[in-house]
């Protein structure tokens, strides 16, 4: 049904991976524009993170950067392709080929086991498979290969994913996040569920990783005391037009 | 879509407990549907059974119902009686194989007392045909000798050899009792599941004695004629209530049917058992359809107890969908999904309630016939419960769409947010 193989992956000579241009979005029902924002580029392999409090738009926001939603008015494009212009099953394709994705907390179906949780975007994407056999030796080899540099040792790999601890499944995602090395990885304040020295160590671990990869990272908290760890910090309320403290998103 | 499929199973497999109440109520709403339905076409086939081999029951000119009622259920009393020569005269009729000639009147206990010949017990027939046995005993021989039907032995704790007073009349407490002649119990019937069980079979000619010394009602004052003094008078009885008729050709049924209504002697009618009993069941039918308004309720509720099941876990499952958004799955997966696994919960469900009632009706067939005299059917579905399983089958998958499009709009709405 959904052939993955018809989305190429444009060659990204272009200079951004990631560009919104004029995006204006507003949720059905809802009065106001969520998202009213001029311009936001993120280079190849750029690490940047969008800070603002709760209720700005942040998961909105990467929700329109992931072609989950598209906008009312405005463009966003990812490897130079408008998510727009693309067909809901395409869209749906598309995503899983080249971006990875880490929520704040239950990131792992729980009835499938830790490489199985890993492997996933290679067994719903071709690119992903493709990509994940080019640089390691195969889609396991590097399912292993990712789990190690995050840390986690070989015998909870075959455990069910609800069975390991917040810390331990936020790297399992990290981990699925790159595994067939997208374009870009986009993360949805992974690091609000650990404390302190969990928070560090994750981030030492994910940055090592999507620099590695070559992935562009996209990085949304609340949390300003880990902007310094990214080359370029935004401040989303300040970015969108939209933004009113007393809106939830 | 292949791996999609291989998560649905995995993912349903992992709420696997939540699931399987769905699975049960669905079972149990097809499993009530589908045995009352049986239950309810057997109960009409056993009534439209309780009399079968017998072409024509014949009697004094009344309705059709009416005549069936006290010839084949002993419920009423005849208006009028027929002579017995009329029995003679149909006897002798060509195309007429044999006569049961029936006498009611009389009751032991509220049980309907029949006088009849030997050739009752010959050629009464009930059901697919199956033929009176005897549970214990054997047919009466001597006079005041009496067969009990298995209800009437077991109401009334009677065994072989006791004694028995019957009374005049039917249905008043306060009936005159033939105290002076006593029966005795020389047989106990089987149980038939017809209105046989509820009767208390004596001869014609014990109907006659017993009535010998009566005149209105009531016993002649100051007359009385000694149980051992009867067998010096004519027993030959003068009428009968009825005749059980039984022809050489099926096929001749009508004919005989006019020879009767145009009967010379006296006003008499023949009725086909069938028909008449098919029109008696139109009446007292309610009943049934009540049963079948019963289980389709019981059906819709357990189907709101599958959607409420579904929805309930739906929420649950908002996390889940929104990380197959992530991973590439589009809103109609995740409908297609979700209406997949209702699908398979609907299905799983019907099949094991159809296999519930094929395999428990036949293990409770046994207990059903001898506790209630209800023969259960082994036969193989009919259109109209093959046609309730389709609808059980068809409601629970639509019901499941409901939880499947609620998940629909979810993730068209919900994004990628996780936090529910």
């Amino acid at each position: 049904m959904v052939t993955m193989t018809n989305i190429d992956s444009p060659q990204s000579a272009g200079r951004h991976v990631l560009e919104a241009c004029g995006v204006r979005f507003r949720w059905p029902r809802s009065p106001a524009n969520c998202i009213d924002l001029e311009s936001l580029q993120v280079a190849p392999g750029e690490h940047v993170f969008i800070h603002g409090p709760s209720g700005c738009g942040k998961s909105t926001l990467l929700s329109l950067l992931a072609g989950v939603i598209v906008p009312q008015s405005g463009s966003v494009r990812l490897l130079e392709r408008s998510w727009s212009a693309l067909s809901t099953w395409d869209r749906d394709a598309y995503r899983v080929a080249h971006v990875g994705f880490i929520f704040q907390q239950f990131n792992l179906l729980p009835y499938l086991s830790v490489l199985e949780n890993v492997e996933l975007p290679c067994r719903l994407s071709r690119v992903r498979a493709a990509n994940a056999q080019a640089n390691g030796s195969s889609t396991r080899g590097q399912a292993e290969e990712l789990l190690l540099e995050m840390q986690l040792e070989r015998e909870v790999w075959n455990r069910p994913a609800s069975m390991l601890s917040v810390g331990q499944q936020q790297r399992v995602a990290a981990a699925r996040a790159l595994i067939g090395l997208p374009e870009v990885v986009l993360a949805d304040e992974p690091t609000s569920s650990l404390d302190e020295d969990r928070r560090n160590a994750f981030l030492d671990l994910l940055l090592r990783v999507c620099t590695a990869a070559h992935s562009a990272l996209v990085f949304v908290s609340h949390d300003l005391r880990i902007a310094e760890r990214f080359q370029r910090l935004l401040e989303l309320p300040a970015l969108n037009r939209a933004a009113a403290p007393e809106r939830v998103a | 879509m292949k791996t999609f499929l291989r998560l649905a199973a995995r993912s349903a497999w992992n709420r696997r407990f939540v699931l399987s109440l769905a699975v049960l109520s669905i079972a149990l709403s097809t499993f009530l549907l589908v045995g009352i339905e049986r239950i309810r076409s057997d109960v009409h086939e056993n009534f439209a059974q309780s009399v079968s081999g017998t072409d024509l029951i014949v009697g004094a000119r009344t309705g059709p119902v009416q005549l069936v009622l006290y010839a084949v259920f002993h419920i009423g009393a005849a208006t009028n009686n027929m002579r017995w020569t009329s029995v003679e005269a149909l006897s002798a009729d060509p195309a007429v194989a044999w006569t049961v000639p029936i006498s009611l009147g009389d009751s032991h206990q509220g049980f309907p007392v029949l006088g009849t010949t030997p050739a009752y017990f010959e050629h009464f027939r009930y059901g697919d045909g199956q033929p009176l046995v005897f549970r214990a005993g054997k047919l009466f021989d001597g006079l005041f000798e009496a067969v009990l039907g298995a209800d009437v032995a077991d109401a009334l704790g009677y065994r072989l050899g006791d004694h028995i007073v019957l009374s005049h009349g039917i249905g008043n407490p306060n009936l005159p009792q033939h105290t002076d002649k006593p029966f005795v119990v020389t047989g106990i019937l089987a149980r038939t599941g017809t209105p046989v069980d509820r009767t208390v079979h004596v001869s014609l000619a014990a109907i006659e004695a017993i009535h010998l010394d009566w005149q209105g009602g009531a016993p002649i004052a100051g007359f009385a004629i000694p149980a051992d003094m009867v067998r010096k008078f004519d027993l030959t009885p003068k009428t009968v209530t009825a005749v059980l008729v039984g022809l050489k050709n099926r096929a001749a049924v009508f004919a005989m049917q006019r020879r009767v209504a145009g009967f010379k002697e006296e006003p008499l009618m023949g009725v086909l058992p069938g028909v008449a009993l098919d029109e008696l069941w139109q009446v007292i039918g309610i009943g049934e359809r009540a049963l079948l308004v019963i289980s389709t309720l019981v059906a819709a509720v357990s189907l709101a107890g599958l959607v409420a099941v579904v929805l309930a876990s739906l929420n649950e499952r908002r996390r889940e969908l929104a990380i197959l958004r992530a991973l590439g799955a589009g809103p109609r997966h995740i409908l297609l999904l979700l209406a997949l696994e209702g699908a398979l919960i609907a299905t799983t469900g019907t099949v094991i309630g159809v296999v519930a009632v094929a395999v428990l009706l036949p293990a409770i067939g046994p207990l059903v016939l001898t506790r209630y005299g209800l023969a259960l059917s082994l036969s193989a579905p009919t259109p109209t419960q093959q046609l309730l399983v389709a609808a059980v089958l068809g409601a629970g998958w639509v019901a499941s769409l409901i939880p499947a499009y609620r998940a629909y709009r979810y993730s068209l709405i919900d994004g990628l947010t996780s936090q529910v």
